[in-house]
């Protein structure tokens, strides 16, 4: 537990630092984040946009508007949206579970792909089977998730009609429908996961595969399938838990795109959708979130690497 | 009346509300079919006919382009989502049909002065706000007051300011007095949706995200960026057929989908009912689906090419009728269009009393390369085109530069997000860009903004004392011919000071589901969804 | 697409058990040599060869100007004359795509160089001198790391302005947290080994033992990386384009035609479908060649 604690306390650099760079990335957006906001179709004098300008801090020394806005947060108050004045924690409190549900969703279709496909490239290794496995996770990479999206669309929902295009349902209200509404958007999103994870396992199958004991295990007689899974895989899966957190971490970030594709209502087309409207307190607030999951989710792998293999200190 | 031309509707429609012999809901429906039969002849006449008792109940799933903005008018930023949950959640004083003349709503009937200057409205009575206040005189001045005040950021505010007096003493009439003659003003308060002034005071800045009116639906929730939904307001003051109140739909969803594809596809696959719009792009994939009608409505989207009158090298008249002369509007709106558009002159759609397009600019690549020589650059000259980085505008630039190279500009794109695009017009720094209108076939100023001094959608701060002169003229008389002429002269300025060059304009095409009926657009685009049923 | 960076992709955990000794020197070596021998490297390489061969003849290959509309042309499908079509403006896509082999391998070849070249020297110095500095690089890395990649993209690419050469600047400052940490690791790894003792024994300066025995011994990994980042930068590329922030028109980068295509995938499938193609079939073959590479660079798979 002690390394625990260090760990938590190592994080608070961290988030501080993340919360300056935002708050850095947003000064440096090009664009008046009042005009940002006003419609194509808006005809109002300019003592209504000083106004809005005010309302938004905006009128202020930078630092201090940092130090406002930190001062705010430390307090639990994450503002209100600049565009639509929703309170900031409402929009990411009814963003987040979709975001996480859908993460969770695609975390299990990239298990489904990565576990048999890895297991069949590392007891196959070096044959036909490997290389098309490996080929098979290649792929799940090297394809843009948003292409995979779009010919998904245009194969399964518009031509076969056997998926809908997009949209959501929750989870609470009918789990099979929202199954289906979402299993496009997590098949798009963990394609690279699985990809990434197959190799990760293949990779270590094959180091534990070597190892001295798994040699023994074989020189005693456990013979094929049985090393594999009794022996190997056991080991090959702490590396491969890491992976799966850094993961973890990753999609949550990296749904930005699919998520406005597919019209899921989640943090993703939140934040794409605000940083293109200079929506300030979302993208501050947002971002932040998103990086306190983040780090808790890799602070979270560290404390299970350390369980798992206790050589680390 | 169906097959009628959309004049025919109208004057039928002007005599009928005259003679106090026809409903609201008949009125709606005439102007809409007329439209509708007018523009698209291949449609069949029976999925727009007049359903006799539309059937209760359903939910209506749509989708618009740009989501609502938010749910208070007085906040909202008048994108398409916000027009349409303005005619879902509040009623205004009065409608426009798609020819530009007025509909009665709170407003059963009004005089106006024989000056021009004072407006007497009788109100329709015993309508109560969906949080039960009473909607009275009071309360609409209330809420015109509000839109009106200095700092006001309600989207119509400079509009409106051509008030001077509102007098409520009798709830049952509204008497509205301006400062000066002002020929759109019915087409303003068309756009001024009441709000329950007892929700402005109790729930402040918690009204944007949810509205109080007294419209057909009644708000229920709202996700920003992405779903509105409302429900039936049971005590709508207007009657059906069958003795109940409108609407006939139990409930109405709003979705912001900004993406055409996507939007069209679940228009295609039954997740939408009704779309706002369809590219033209895509209309002849949906042309054979017996699931959808499209719809040509009355609006339109311009395409302008926008120059920068107070900074070098623009400031050359010379070189802005250069560029007017080097595009080829007719092939360019063809291809922006893909055949479905037309040029134009004006930011007006073909079929308004209004629509100008003569004179216009004229093709003459010859002359082009003459007026470059004579503004002294016959060895060419390097210009940056900014435009904001969306698909049909990607595709107009990259026509212009070409059209512009072969003459002998040099032409380096930019592509900027809205944000920033707007930034650096409003700092007076864009040099040729590329804008993108809205035609609408209610009143002429409703798209003057663009030409007026001091306007903030006038990017290039265009500022021609006559075309100045000109537009407050043209408010200043009432008649529809004078009116036109006056904007016909308008047009020859724009035109000869080439700053904003028209293209053409792009019809918007509505996608409907087969199995909904009795919606109604008015002020061109927006959807009517009172009278509309699901089967 | 946020998944490939290299640090992902070849070893987050400290990199390439094994090959302690002096015999790395001649690592490099070996590996040349021997990418013929894995059937993944070659076929990543013949796949990375034949694009940047086609990038590199493009102006030979197409001669036409690629930008230029030819209105009357639009939209046309597939045929002889135009193999894989024509765009919305009436240009050939085929003559498009190898254009944009240029620009998308540039934009890859930058953006990497601008990782390798801020990331590597960044994780060499926290892995050397691990106290107080190593520890200042490693929450760096982790804030940015936090960071949604995509975002952190779309707000630097924003920041800088539109255009092809920003989006390399994005592309490449993403990256360099993933370059960090594997020098880094490899730093820590080669620190504790023999022969730098060794050099340390007989009084040679940390500098100097960065330069001589650290870096030429650390270079495999970095370079299994670069092969897999390359593949990351074309698809963060192509993510950029498709919200709007990639090359400016009528520039042909693969991400924008296939942002553009995406646009007509009802109407005209092909122009969404080539560039995809490209895109993956590129990736797939950097990712090939990493991976063949990592394989060639452990001998204990060597042998196998």
């Amino acid at each position: 537990m002690h390394f625990f604690a260090r760990r938590l306390v190592q994080t608070v650099p961290v988030l501080l630092f993340i919360s300056a760079l935002t708050f850095g990335l947003l000064l440096l957006l090009p664009g008046d984040p009042v005009l940002g906001l006003l419609g194509p179709g808006v005809d109002i004098d300019s003592q209504a946009v000083d106004d809005m300008r005010a309302e938004l801090n905006l009128d202020k020394p930078i630092p201090v508007q940092y130090a406002t806005w930190l001062g705010n947060v430390l307090k639990g108050d994450l503002g209100r949206s600049a565009a639509t004045k929703q309170p900031v924690s409402d929009a990411i409190l009814s963003r987040l579970p979709v975001s996480a549900f859908l993460t969770l969703y695609a975390v299990a279709i990239m298990l489904l792909i990565a576990l048999p496909l890895g297991i069949l490239s590392a007891v196959k290794h070096g044959t036909g089977w490997d290389l098309l496995a490996s080929a098979i996770s290649v792929f799940g990479l090297a394809v843009p998730g948003f292409w995979l999206a779009i010919l998904m669309i245009m194969f399964l929902a518009v031509r076969l009609d056997w998926l809908p295009a997009s949209g959501y349902v929750s989870p609470r209200e009918s789990l099979p429908d929202s199954l289906r509404y979402l299993l496009m958007p997590a098949i798009a999103m963990g394609a690279a996961g699985a990809g990434t994870l197959t190799r990760q396992l293949r990779s270590s199958l094959l180091e534990v595969m070597r190892d001295d004991y798994i040699r023994t295990a074989r020189a005693k007689g456990v013979r094929g399938r049985a090393v594999v899974y009794r022996h190997a895989l056991r080991n090959a899966l702490i590396p491969s838990t890491t992976m799966l957190g850094l993961i973890v971490g990753q999609l949550i970030g990296g749904s930005l795109i699919i998520e406005s594709i597919f019209l899921v209502p989640g943090m993703g087309s939140l934040l794409v959708t605000a940083i293109f409207t200079r929506d300030f307190p979302i993208v501050q607030a947002g971002t932040l979130v998103i990086a306190v999951i983040v780090v808790l989710i890799n602070l979270g792998v560290d404390v299970l690497y350390g369980v798992l293999d206790p050589r680390i200190d | 009346m169906r097959q009628g031309t959309n004049q025919v509707t109208s004057d039928a429609a002007v005599v009928a509300l005259s003679t106090g012999k026809i409903s609201r809901r008949q009125l709606l429906t005439m102007t809409a079919a007329g439209v509708t039969a007018a523009t698209l002849p291949g449609l069949s006449a029976s999925a727009l006919a007049l359903q006799e008792a539309g059937q209760r109940g359903g939910s209506l799933h749509g989708a618009v382009a740009l989501p609502a903005t938010s749910m208070d008018p007085y906040t909202a930023r008048a994108a398409s989502g916000d027009f349409i949950v303005w005619r879902a959640l509040y009623n205004n004083l009065l409608e426009l049909g798609e020819t530009g003349d007025p509909i009665p709503e709170l407003a059963t009937e009004w005089t106006i002065s024989e000056d021009g200057l004072t407006y007497t409205f009788s109100l329709q009575p015993g309508v109560t706000f969906h949080d039960g206040t009473v909607l009275d005189a009071a309360a609409i001045q209330a809420t015109l007051d509000r839109y009106r005040a200095e700092g006001s950021t309600f989207s119509g505010a400079e509009k409106l300011r051509v008030i001077s007096e509102i007098d409520s003493s009798d709830p049952g009439t509204l008497v509205i007095t301006l400062s000066a003659v002002n020929a759109p003003f019915l087409a303003t308060l068309a756009t001024c949706p009441i709000v329950s002034p007892t929700a402005v005071e109790e729930m402040g800045e918690d009204l944007t995200l949810h509205g109080v009116g007294s419209g057909p639906f009644k708000f229920e929730s709202w996700e920003p960026n992405a779903t509105a939904v409302f429900s039936r307001n049971e005590n709508y003051w207007e009657l059906a057929a069958d003795g109940e109140p409108y609407p006939l739909l139990d409930e109405f969803v709003l979705d912001g989908v900004p993406d055409d594809s996507v939007r069209l596809l679940n228009l295609r696959s039954g997740q939408f009912q009704i779309i706002d719009r369809i590219n033209p792009r895509d209309l002849a994939s949906v042309s054979g689906d017996p699931d959808i009608q499209t719809v040509e409505t009355p609006h339109a989207t311009p395409h302008i090419v926008a120059m920068n009158p107070n900074r070098a090298p623009f400031d050359n008249l010379l070189l802005r009728q250069a560029v007017s002369h080097a595009l080829d509007r007719q092939a360019i709106i063809d291809n922006l269009s893909f055949g479905t558009g037309y040029t134009t002159t004006l930011p007006f759609p073909k079929d308004a009393w209004f629509f100008v397009d003569d004179p216009a600019p004229v093709y003459d690549a010859d002359r082009a390369k003459e007026l470059l020589a004579e503004a002294g650059f016959s060895d060419g000259i390097d210009v940056k085109l900014t435009h904001i980085n969306r698909t049909v505008d990607t595709q107009l630039a990259q026509i212009v530069k070409a059209q512009l190279e072969a003459v002998g500009f040099r032409v380096e794109i930019e592509s900027l997000e809205r944000t920033t695009w707007v930034d650096l017009w409003k700092a007076g720094e864009g040099e040729l860009g590329l804008l993108q209108g809205s035609a609408q076939p209610t009143d002429p100023d409703v798209e003057a903004g663009i030409f007026l001094a001091g306007s903030f959608i006038n990017w290039t701060e265009y500022n021609n004392p006559d075309v100045q002169d000109l537009l407050v003229a043209a408010n200043a008389v009432t008649g529809r011919e004078e009116r036109l002429s006056i904007w016909k002269e308008i047009a020859g300025h724009v035109v000869e000071d080439a700053v904003y060059i028209y293209i053409g304009n792009t019809p918007t095409v509505a996608g409907i589901r087969s199995n909904v009926h009795d919606v109604q657009f008015v002020s061109g685009l927006i959807w009517e969804l009172t009278h509309a049923s699901m089967s | 697409m946020a998944f490939l960076t290299p640090g992902s992709t070849s070893h987050v955990l400290p990199l390439v058990p094994g090959a302690r000794s002096g015999r790395q020197v001649t690592r490099l070596h070996h590996l040349t040599r021997q990418v013929r021998r894995s059937r993944q490297a070659t076929i990543g390489l013949a796949i990375v060869g034949t694009m940047t061969l086609i990038a590199l003849l493009a102006p030979v290959l197409v001669r036409w100007d690629v930008g230029v509309p030819v209105l009357t042309d639009a939209l046309l499908s597939p045929s002889r004359a135009h193999p894989m079509g024509t765009d919305e403006l009436g240009r050939d896509v085929l003559g498009r795509l190898v254009h944009g082999a240029r620009v998308s391998l540039s934009v890859a070849a930058l953006a990497v160089g601008v990782s390798v070249l801020a990331g590597v020297p960044l994780g060499m110095v926290a892995g050397f001198w691990e106290g107080k500095i190593g520890a200042a690089v490693m929450r760096f890395t982790e804030a940015i790391q936090a960071f949604p990649a995509v975002l952190l993209a779309i707000a630097i690419a924003s920041a800088l302005g539109p255009g092809i050469e920003n989006a390399m600047i994005a592309i490449g400052v993403v990256g360099i947290p993933a370059y960090a940490r594997l020098a880094r690791a490899e730093v820590l790894r080669l620190k504790s080994s023999e022969f730098v003792h060794a050099a340390r024994a007989s009084g040679a300066g940390s500098g100097r033992i960065l330069i001589r025995h650290v870096m030429p011994n650390g270079t495999a990994p970095i370079i299994v990386a670069i092969s897999t980042g390359s593949a990351s930068a074309i698809l963060t590329e192509a993510a950029l384009s498709f919200v709007g922030l990639g090359a400016t028109p009528p520039t042909p980068s693969w991400g924008s035609m296939l942002q553009n295509g995406y646009q007509f995938i009802t109407i005209a499938p092909w122009l969404g479908i080539f560039p995809g193609i490209a895109i993956s079939v590129t990736t797939f073959g950097f990712i090939f060649l990493g991976d063949g590479l990592r394989d060639l660079s452990d001998p204990r798979l060597r042998g196998r």
